[in-house]
């Protein structure tokens, strides 16, 4: 069974229909990279799937449990506990200003989790000794870098051991120095056979991790298959002008 | 003069008090989607900010005990309760200038965390709002301790009346200096409070 089941995802700004019939799945650990031009949905996809976004049309499942059904969304506590399988990476970070490094780890975890029966300080510095970060534990987010922040930002969402992680250009603020730090941060996730959706518009790093690229254009998936199938073979105009462009 | 400088005192602290909470609560209102509650708060904190405090001591003193419900108020809670009224619409906005300051993204991830939107705003909108919030709380603060004198207009017995009182009483200015001085002492002493607060509300790293 697939861990996500979109289907017939229709969403709507007013009058700008945004995301037309989309549908599409995605397996256990498997990265899938969503590219396509701006203004073409792939925001506002990510953020229906968390539910930062209510659709209008459409059913969406997680890990089997719908939380949405043709539009029609279930009880709070159904959709809360679909949406939190998933952590979510912001390009912008949106850490917590008034929160040290660890705070910003360990306070979501305290208010969340009723019971936590591991230990929350060992669990925090674990993850950020993986991202090289373990002599930031008490300095604020104002004294980190972007790629620093980014890294805290994606620490913080493994903290609720989600299924999934949602990236939403998580590189796009960054210098291109800096943006291999969080790539490297990504990769080692996919090695760990964590499921990945990134938007993103590195498009080596899509070639190189992911399993599948999503193609949007103007609200629909215009092309999906395996990096070799985009970039070697892409069977749209739209995509290969896409491509033509990126390079 | 001390005794006056008590009611000065007593003033600053109950307004102060009384007042930010509740200028908190109006900003919450003036955000329900409820209509005529924000068009109330709207009309509410217009005449507040459009109309002189003094006016509004007086609408309390003189005026309401003589419109329903007839409430009298004796002096010193005329005084209170006109400028906790006027304090909160200030207070009020300011505070919803801190909640606009505010990134749309940190409730977003706060959401996406799993927090609930009570959580979301003791843990994550108020401490920040507070601190943005905080150089013109203190700068509310500060007129407040002078605007405390307005009270004298009904007779209340703190500095300024105190010392008016004395002036005419001893023939010498000097109880207006001595005025002077007790609310410069108290602005200090104030000012000092108001750095250590928003100290402790500036996050940035201590170490390193
Ligand atoms: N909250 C909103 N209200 C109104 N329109 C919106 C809103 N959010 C997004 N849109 C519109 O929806 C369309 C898709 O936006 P979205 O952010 O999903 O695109 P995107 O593919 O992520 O683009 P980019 O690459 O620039 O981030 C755009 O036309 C955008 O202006
Ligand atoms: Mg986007």
């Amino acid at each position: 069974m697939s861990i996500i089941q979109v289907s017939h995802l229709k969403k709507s700004f007013g009058n700008l229909q945004v995301l037309k019939d989309v549908s599409f799945n995605v397996e256990k650990g498997d990265v899938i990279a969503i590219l396509g031009s701006s203004g073409s949905g792939k925001s506002t996809l990510l953020r229906c799937l968390i539910d930062l976004e209510k659709i209008d049309d459409g059913t969406i499942a997680i890990d089997g449990e719908k939380f949405v059904e043709n539009g029609k969304y279930m009880p709070a506590s159904v959709v809360k506990n679909a949406t939190l399988k998933m952590g979510m990476v912001f390009q912008h970070f949106n850490l917590f200003p008034h929160m040290s490094v660890i705070k910003n780890l360990e306070k979501p975890v305290k208010l969340v989790k009723k019971d936590i029966n591991i230990n929350l300080r060992e669990k925090s510095m674990a993850l950020l000794a993986k991202v090289g970060l373990a002599d930031k534990a008490e300095v604020y987010p104002d004294s980190l870098s972007g790629g620093q922040k980014q890294r805290v930002a994606i620490v913080r969402a493994l903290m609720m051991n989600p299924e999934i992680m949602l990236f939403d250009e998580p590189t796009s603020s960054l210098d291109p120095e800096i943006t291999k730090e969080v790539l490297y941060t990504m990769k080692q996730l996919a090695e760990e056979k964590m499921t990945m959706l990134i938007v993103t518009h590195e498009i080596g790093f899509a070639k190189e991790v992911a399993a599948k690229i999503l193609f949007m254009s103007d609200g629909e998936i215009l092309e999906s298959g395996t990096p070799d199938e985009i970039f070697n073979n892409p069977k749209n105009e739209r995509t290969k002008l896409f491509l033509n462009n990126s390079y | 003069m001390l005794d006056g400088a008590k009611i000065t005192v007593l003033i600053f602290v109950v307004v102060i008090t009384v007042s930010i909470p509740l200028g908190f609560i109006v900003t919450l209102l003036g955000k329900t989607p409820y209509k005529p509650v924000t068009w109330l708060i709207n009309i509410y904190i217009t005449v507040m900010r459009g109309t002189p405090l003094i006016l509004q001591i007086f609408f309390v003193y003189f005026v309401v005990p003589h419109i329903p419900p007839y409430i009298t108020f004796d002096r010193i809670n005329a005084a209170l309760v006109a400028f906790i009224l006027n304090y909160a619409a200030y207070f009020a906005e300011i505070f919803r200038g801190g909640l606009l300051a505010i990134d749309k993204g940190q409730s977003e991830a706060a959401k996406v965390l799993g927090l609930n939107k009570l959580q979301t705003y003791i843990h994550i909108i108020i401490p920040q709002m507070i601190r943005v919030s905080l150089p013109s709380l203190s700068n509310e603060a500060i007129t407040l301790v002078k605007d405390t004198s307005l009270v004298y207009v009904i007779g209340v017995a703190e500095i300024s009346y105190v010392a008016k009182t004395a002036v005419s009483k001893h023939v010498s200015i000097m109880p207006f200096v001595m005025a002077g001085i007790l609310y410069l002492l108290l602005i200090l002493i104030l000012t000092v409070v108001l750095r250590l607060i928003e100290k402790k509300f500036r996050y940035t790293s201590k170490s390193l």
